[in-house]
């Protein structure tokens, strides 16, 4: 065995199953990197996006104008846009059947909202799962190479009479590459999965206020 | 998994790039480590040796015998320098023979020159003696040649009058025909300018009219969908009032809704329970009010069957005095109510 201990060739001179999971983990690292990038600018507009819709909700306009807005923006609704419009399309549809009662009107409006938002709410959590998973199990994983490689440079350890270090020492080194990788795959995703959830619960709290507010001021709506 | 890349290309190519980025530096990185300094010893070590007293002069004699033996073969340098300034003399002096002998010769070369000149000289007159003669002979020859060249340009001239009369009859003749040509091509011209100014007239007609006829259609179009949009516009606000009027007409309902039930909370809770008297029994109540709800008269419409319990429920409705009414325009469906009495209710 080689006794230079540069990073590439330590790579390069493991066993193949050491080398797949390597591999393994390099691609889990490059996938959550990438989830990492695109959650972090996602949420940030989602953030932003409730922000400007709840200055614009309470500057005091006319709701159904407010209502008209919305409905003829372009883009995508999304957000708390996409509650409100699919609260105050429902309760105007009810409120035009006047067989049905003020509060089954609201109750309705809010059925509607509570679904909007849930599907918001999925939305904002796609893929955060994933995050974790490369978090938890990637340290087992890179430990398992590890293991794998250890044993190996033992089995070769035993054939000998004379055993020395430099017998040993890149068998381990080149093994424990492998739990070094695991921990490098792990840390950001850990990192950032905490950080996500606690961005999510956050706009999931402020949808859920919003939704409350917006369902008195259809119960008012609808009595008047 | 990789469907997270395939949606995000942009992200996932930052992503890699960070990647191959850790990469890089971690290789060239772990080459930097790789590369032990070499320790330096602190000692500086001085380099010395011991020396004999007989060595150094036997050196300084080398040396000197070295001086010496340089010197003589200066001094013969120098010597072989003298020669070669001798030699170099000698040549100088040859030269010079060289060149007197050269000149010499450039004198000899210069009388040839001249007596060749002289001859030359003799040769050219004798040449221009002989031009001169012939020259007088050829002019003679010019002479006669030109007078009757004159005599011939003479008739010449006669000749040309001639025609040039002709001619200039003919080109008067040629005028009068141009003239004649040019009087009609002008009138030609004018006809057709006349006719052209009447296509165009025509023509601007035809496009006035055509431009009238669009005009026409484009406010026919305007008006037709002015009408569209105006029966919509009528549609939705008619749809729109309807809207309106039933909400109000629902929201009137629910307040007249509510302030019955107070009204009748209210005499309820003004009435004071008989004695003995049954359970069950209601009796329907005609009321009149005045605006603030003051109680101006009761009756009653129909009976409970118990006329101590009818007159308890009258008492109750003065004693409830004034009654709950709303206060805006729908007051006036309050001036005169009717309810049913029914304190078990």
């Amino acid at each position: 065995m080689s006794s230079d201990l540069s990073f590439v060739t330590l790579v390069a001179h493991a066993s193949p199953l050491v080398q797949l999971v390597m591999a393994a983990l390099m691609l889990a690292s490059v996938v959550s990197w990438t989830m990492i990038f695109d959650r972090a600018k996602v949420l940030k507009k989602a953030r932003k996006a409730a922000d400007l819709f709840e200055s614009r909700f309470w500057s005091g306009g006319e709701l159904s104008e407010l209502y008209n807005e919305v409905d003829g923006e372009r883009a995508r609704k999304d957000g708390m846009a996409s509650i409100f419009h699919a609260g105050f399309q429902e309760f105007a549809r009810l409120k035009m059947n006047r067989d049905i009662e003020p509060m089954a009107v609201v109750e309705g409006a809010r059925r509607s909202m509570q679904v909007a938002m849930s599907r918001e709410m999925d939305r904002l959590e796609t893929h955060l799962s994933f995050l974790a998973t490369v978090g938890s199990t990637s340290p087992y994983v890179g430990l398992f190479g590890t293991v794998w490689g250890i044993m190996n440079s033992f089995q070769a350890l035993g054939s000998v009479k004379q055993a020395t270090l430099s017998l040993v020492a890149p068998g381990i080194a080149e093994a424990l590459i492998a739990t070094a990788m695991g921990l490098f795959a792990a840390i950001p995703a850990v990192v950032a999965y905490n950080r996500y959830s606690h961005d999510v619960e956050r706009l999931n709290g402020s949808y859920e206020d919003f939704l409350d507010e917006f369902t008195t001021i259809l119960q008012r709506q609808a009595h008047v | 998994m990789l469907q997270i890349i395939r949606e995000n290309p942009k992200a996932a190519l930052a992503a890699l790039l960070m990647h191959l980025l850790i990469v890089l530096f971690l290789i060239v990185g772990v080459d930097w480590l790789e590369t032990p300094k070499p320790v330096a010893s602190g000692v500086e070590v001085v380099q010395a040796r011991v020396v004999d007293q007989a060595l150094v002069t036997a050196e300084v004699e080398k040396l000197k015998q070295a001086e010496q033996a340089r010197e003589a073969a200066a001094a013969e340098l120098r010597e072989q320098e003298q020669l070669q300034l001798d030699e170099i003399k000698r040549q100088q002096l040859a030269e010079q023979q060289r060149l007197a002998a050269l000149a010499q010769q450039r004198l000899l070369e210069e009388q040839q020159a001249a007596e060749r000149e002289q001859a030359e000289q003799k040769r050219e007159e004798a040449e221009k003696a002989a031009l001169a003669v012939e020259e007088a002979k050829r002019k003679a020859e010019e002479e006669k040649q030109r007078k009757a060249e004159a005599v011939r340009k003479a008739e010449e001239e006669k000749q040309r009058k001639a025609e040039a009369a002709r001619k200039a009859e003919e080109e008067k003749q040629r005028k009068a025909e141009a003239a004649r040509k040019a009087e009609e091509e002008k009138q030609r011209k004018a006809e057709a300018a006349r006719k052209a100014e009447e296509e165009k007239q025509r023509k601007a007609e035809a496009a006035r009219k055509a431009e009238e006829e669009k005009q026409r259609k484009a406010e026919a179009a305007r008006k037709a969908e002015e009408e569209k949009k105006h029966k919509a516009e009528e549609a939705r606000k008619a749809r729109e009032a309807e809207l309106e009027a039933a909400m109000n007409a629902e929201h009137n309902a629910r307040v007249t809704d509510r302030y019955m039930l107070q009204i009748q909370r209210k005499v309820i809770t003004n009435w004071v329970r008989l004695e003995g008297s049954g359970e069950g029994l209601k009796c329907r109540l005609r009321v009149r009010l005045a605006k603030g709800g003051n109680v101006l008269a009761v009756s009653v419409i129909e009976s409970s069957g118990s006329g101590a319990f009818d007159r308890s429920a009258e008492a109750a409705v003065y004693k409830a005095d004034p009654l709950p009414v709303p206060e805006d325009g729908l007051f006036e469906q309050f001036r005169d109510i009717i309810f049913v009495f029914d304190p078990n209710r």
